[in-house]
């Protein structure tokens, strides 16, 4: 049976070409947006690694260049005045802001490797704040003043990829240059996560180092932990508040649950506007293979009859015209396949890691596979039906 | 008017070679009615399709009015079938999505003829079969011999010197078949028209000035 | 001849209505994309509303700097400082406007609360871009001089403010200062880069003059000029001045000096190239995004194509009488390609109509979803006579196959296979 269909392949190879050209399109099409769903899936199963239901987020318009002493005193006196206020229970100042793709890469050499991961800077009282979640050591204070070291905390993916026995904590890296002068990084604490481009971005390894008001570089944003039941009119309050001790500077206030949501939508949107292409795709394609299926059943008649002629049953000729169209699937996934395997292979697309791409493919296989499968059905049937008799004689 | 010369003609498929026809050498005079018989298979089909260049011999050559037509392009035969020649099959091969006249004028589109000259032509053919009151039916309205007969009038329409018809009564009744011969005659006599007609009807071929009988691919004198 | 071509293809479209709709699901499907993506293109290129003149304007929104030893480079949109040096002297400008980017402010009347984007304009930016004043007019330069406190709003955040009545001469609260609405103005799409935005006031009422000083970030400039050909006169002088006259700026609290800067004066379509290129020199890469447009709307054509060849290279037999017939009557092989390349443009041509009438729902949709703020989409006759010239091509590149094949089918076995 099997290389009966194989031969009729492959005798119809002209046309069956075009069939599996189709296929492989179609499939590298599933494919891709399978693996867009699987990436983001994947992403959104691991743990965001910090609080933002009662936060907000206060961006900072610095006026004049922050390096100035008034600049930094003037945030000084913001955080007291955040801190007192009855409504607010705690304030923390970070560089790079949450839910927003403000990227800061940075890269070390440590015993001639390149260690390479995504930045932030946050200050002591961030990690209460936030609620972050430490899988070991602590977060930053008093104990790190004036030490030979500059204290870091890294995210647990970032002790995975550089710390092949897992052993980080308490651990020395080069400083660098740009940042703080040449003392040697030392990772003080571990964080389950800190993912601060949301929950639908890769995870990256991570570094966050200390923020100080004295020395440190501009900060963006400002985090505050309210009250539950703190409304959006609290905002004009602490508009006014601020505005009276930076009267220069510009203050953006945003919730972190509505931030977070919009970051969402922006990852989804483009996202839902390409499935929804593919699938039209999808339809147009198992259409199309229906209808040339269909017209190759009328167009075999004879064949067909002949077949039923010499005694094969209704289910055979049913399964043959099944296992026909499957067979074309499978060297169309084949074709694909090829194809599209050289996009982790030469890691045209590096977020793209092997385990997504391998269950995208097994999800691809399958909706490309049952495609087929229901196109194959109808005209399967009606070829079940020719009558022996009459297509013989068609002609 | 047409002239064979040792044509021979063989076909291949997959690994069995069929000899359709065998030095074939035959001459037609320009006014001539002639009539082809043989048992089916014998290759009187291939014999006609080769006259009317719509299959190339594999050896030997053809002259058509003079000319060889031998090294003859795709493009200069059609061009000689367009002008020469009009085809008369056993189906009618009407196209069922065109009235009656555009039928008619299908051969006059492949020249540079105004429409308005070609609806002129085809009337006149339609008229020349006694059609002409269905000029706007569709083929699918109109009995098998009116539907010959608006073959007929296509075949005619471009005023070919050269009529094949593949057994234009086979699909008929005796009194249709009369009908077109009847036509097939009047063309021959009036505007002498050549004809060459394959059939299996022996009172037909008596009405032709030549039977040419052809068995297992060679003629029989 | 072309008549006789029409009506077969009506006929067979009719008689086949299943593979018919086939075909033309694929059509209107892949065309509807395109007119979507084009009109998208075709708005931002050619901006409809405050815009409007954009063939008589260039826009500066790009820098990058880099210091000596090139180990250090820093891009944005440009700073007031460079943008006041730089831009604003071009000889050849008739007018330039500097603005800022818009950024997000809380205004808040009357306890109620509104978030609306907010530019710092100069009083030419009025004068340059043509908005639509629904109430009052834009600040004057003597506003701008003085400083006063007076801003444009837009109808969005009229309607939320005020409902429908009048608002000029109202006052609205943010950054804790309040102003006087002077001027109320048709919304403008976030295509519109340079216009869009929700209020509008006089940078002169910023609380410090710091951003005097700033030479990158968060503002951008626009040049008018009086007739169109002055255009590229502008965009070498201004990269002229970049190149020769440029004087080493040290940035304010690090010691990085930067010695060389690129920017451009762009058209729209050059900014939309230098964005979707990441051009980070001179060169915007206008031709690279021409071929890329291509390309993504050939690629976008594939699956479609090889869908529709599949489908009517199984239909040949179908066809097979007809084209014996015309064979035997002289049709060349020429002839039948160009019938069925007729037929099958002809196919595109009414999927492309369909689906001009889909994308309008589309557009309307995405306008309902807010997608694109205050964006309101149209379909011109550009964008129609392109669809129209793609729909021929596409027609082609899954006409020409099938109907190869077609014109070689042998007329005795076509013929014979009917008889």
């Amino acid at each position: 049976m099997f290389s009966h269909i194989l031969k009729l392949i492959w005798n119809r190879k002209r046309n069956n070409a075009l069939m599996i050209t189709e296929i492989a399109i179609a499939f590298i099409v599933v494919l891709m947006i399978s693996v867009l769903a699987v990436s983001n899936y994947r992403n959104y199963q691991v743990p965001l690694g910090y609080e933002w239901q009662d936060h907000w987020q206060i961006s900072l318009g610095i006026s004049g260049g922050w390096s100035t002493d008034t600049n930094r005193e003037t945030l000084r006196q913001m955080i007291a005045a955040l801190k007192s206020q009855e409504a607010i229970d705690s304030v923390g100042v970070v560089k790079e802001p949450l839910f927003f793709n403000s990227v800061w890469q940075s890269s070390t050499r440590s015993d001639d490797r390149l260690i390479t991961f995504n930045a932030n800077t946050l200050d002591d009282e961030a990690f209460e704040t936030l609620s972050v979640n430490f899988l070991a050591g602590r977060a930053f204070d008093e104990r790190d003043n004036g030490q030979g070291y500059r204290p870091v905390i890294v995210n647990q993916l970032f002790v995975d990829t550089y710390f092949s026995n897992g052993d980080a904590l308490d651990k020395l890296m080069p400083g660098d240059n740009a940042n703080g002068g040449t003392l040697p990084r030392k990772i003080i604490g571990i964080v389950e996560e800190f993912r601060q481009y949301g929950e639908l971005a890769k995870p990256v390894p991570y570094v966050i180092s200390r923020f100080d008001i004295a020395t440190g570089h501009q900060p963006s944003a400002i985090v505050i932990k309210v009250k539950e039941g703190t409304d959006i009119n609290y905002e004009q309050h602490l508009s006014t508040l601020l505005k009276g001790i930076a009267p220069e500077w510009h203050f953006s206030f945003v919730t972190l649950k509505s931030q977070r949501s919009q970051s969402i939508e922006n990852e989804l949107t483009p996202l839902i506007v390409l499935s929804i292409v593919a699938l039209f795709f999808v339809i147009m394609v198992a259409l199309g293979l229906f209808g040339v299926l269909w017209q190759n059943i009328t167009r075999r008649t004879q064949e067909i009859g002949l077949r039923r002629a010499i005694g094969a049953s209704a289910m055979s000729v049913h399964q043959q015209i099944i296992g026909e169209l499957m067979m074309l699937a499978a060297f169309g996934i084949l074709a694909g396949l090829v194809l599209a395997i050289q996009v982790p292979l030469l890691g045209l697309f590096p977020e793209l890691d092997w385990f997504s791409f391998w269950v995208s493919f097994a999800i691809a296989v399958a909706v490309i596979l049952s495609l087929s499968f229901v196109c194959a059905l109808y005209p399967s049937k009606m070829a079940t039906r020719i009558d022996p008799a009459y297509a013989l004689h068609y002609e | 008017m047409i002239k064979l010369n040792n044509v021979n003609k063989t076909y291949f498929t997959d690994k069995i070679e069929t000899i359709a026809l065998h030095n074939i050498s035959l001459e037609v005079e320009t006014g001539e009615f002639v009539s082809i018989m043989g048992p089916s298979g014998c290759g009187k089909s291939t014999l006609l399709n080769i006259i009317g260049l719509l299959d190339k011999p594999n050896e030997g050559s053809i002259t058509l009015e003079q000319e060889n037509v031998e090294q003859y392009k795709e493009k200069q035969l059609a061009k000689i079938r367009n002008e020469k020649i009009g085809f008369i099959f056993q189906g009618f091969h009407l196209i069922p999505e065109l009235r009656v006249i555009d039928n008619v004028e299908l051969p006059l589109l492949y020249r540079k003829i105004s429409s308005k000259k070609r609806r002129e032509l085809a009337l006149e053919a339609l008229e020349k079969v006694g059609l002409s009151a269905r000029s706007h039916h569709f083929p699918s309205q109109l009995s098998g011999g009116q539907q010959q007969r608006v073959a007929i009038a296509r075949a005619i329409t471009g005023k070919p010197s050269l009529l094949l018809a593949d057994e234009p009564t086979g699909n008929l009744d005796s009194h249709m078949g009369d009908e077109i011969m009847q036509i097939l005659e009047d063309l021959n006599k009036n505007e002498n028209t050549t004809i060459i007609m394959v059939t299996h009807d022996d009172d037909e071929a008596k009405r032709t000035d030549r039977l040419i009988r052809v068995f297992d691919g060679q003629l029989i004198h | 001849m072309f008549k006789n071509y029409l009506i077969i293809a009506l006929k067979v479209f009719q008689k086949r209505k299943f593979f018919t709709f086939i075909n033309l699901f694929g059509i209107v499907l892949t065309m509807s994309v395109l007119v979507v993506g084009l009109t998208l293109l075709e708005n931002y290129i050619y901006p409809g509303h405050a815009e409007k003149n954009h063939d008589n304007m260039l826009s500066v929104s790009y820098l990058r700097a880099l210091n000596k030893e090139r180990t250090q480079s820093s891009s944005s949109d440009p700073g007031y400082y460079f943008l006041n040096k730089y831009v604003k002297p071009l000889k050849s400008a008739d007018k330039v406007s500097i603005f800022s980017s818009p950024r997000m402010v809380s205004v808040y009347l009357d306890g109620q609360q509104v978030k609306s984007r907010m530019r710092l304009t100069d009083a030419d930016y009025f004068s340059i871009l043509d908005f639509n004043f629904k109430q009052g007019s834009a600040y004057q330069q003597d506003d701008f001089e003085q400083g006063r406190s007076v801003a444009v709003i837009n109808q969005h955040t009229k309607s939320l403010l005020f409902n429908d009545g009048n608002a000029i001469g109202e006052k609205i609260k943010f950054d804790e200062k309040v102003f006087t609405v002077v001027g109320v103005v048709d919304n403008v799409s976030l295509l519109e880069q340079d216009a869009y935005s929700d209020i509008w006031v006089p940078y002169t009422t910023a609380p410090s003059s710091s951003y005097k000083t700033d030479f990158m970030g968060g503002w951008g400039a626009l040049i008018y000029v009086d007739s169109e050909d002055k255009r590229q006169f502008i965009q070498s002088e201004y990269i002229n001045a970049l190149k020769n006259h440029f004087e080493p700026y040290a940035s304010t609290g690090s010691d990085t000096v930067y010695a060389t800067v690129y920017s451009t004066a762009d058209t729209k379509f050059s900014r939309l190239a230098r964005d979707i290129n990441n051009s980070r020199t001179f060169d915007t890469g206008d031709d690279q995004l021409l071929l890329m447009l291509g390309l993504i709307a050939i690629a976008f054509m594939l699956l479609p194509s090889i869908n529709m060849i599949n489908l009517n290279v199984s239909r040949i037999l179908e066809r097979s009488t007809e084209i014996g017939v015309r064979k035997s009557f002289g049709a060349s092989s020429g002839h039948l390609v160009i019938q069925f390349l007729i037929e099958n443009i002809l196919l595109t041509l009414i999927g492309a109509a369909v689906s001009l009438i889909i994308s309008i729902g589309i557009l309307e949709y995405i306008e309902y979803l807010g997608l694109i703020p205050y964006a309101e989409l149209s379909i011109n006759t550009s964008v129609v006579v392109i669809t129209l010239v793609l729909s021929i091509f596409f027609g082609t590149l899954s006409g020409i196959y099938p109907a190869y094949r077609m014109s070689k089918l042998n007329p005795v076995i076509a013929l014979k296979g009917a008889a």
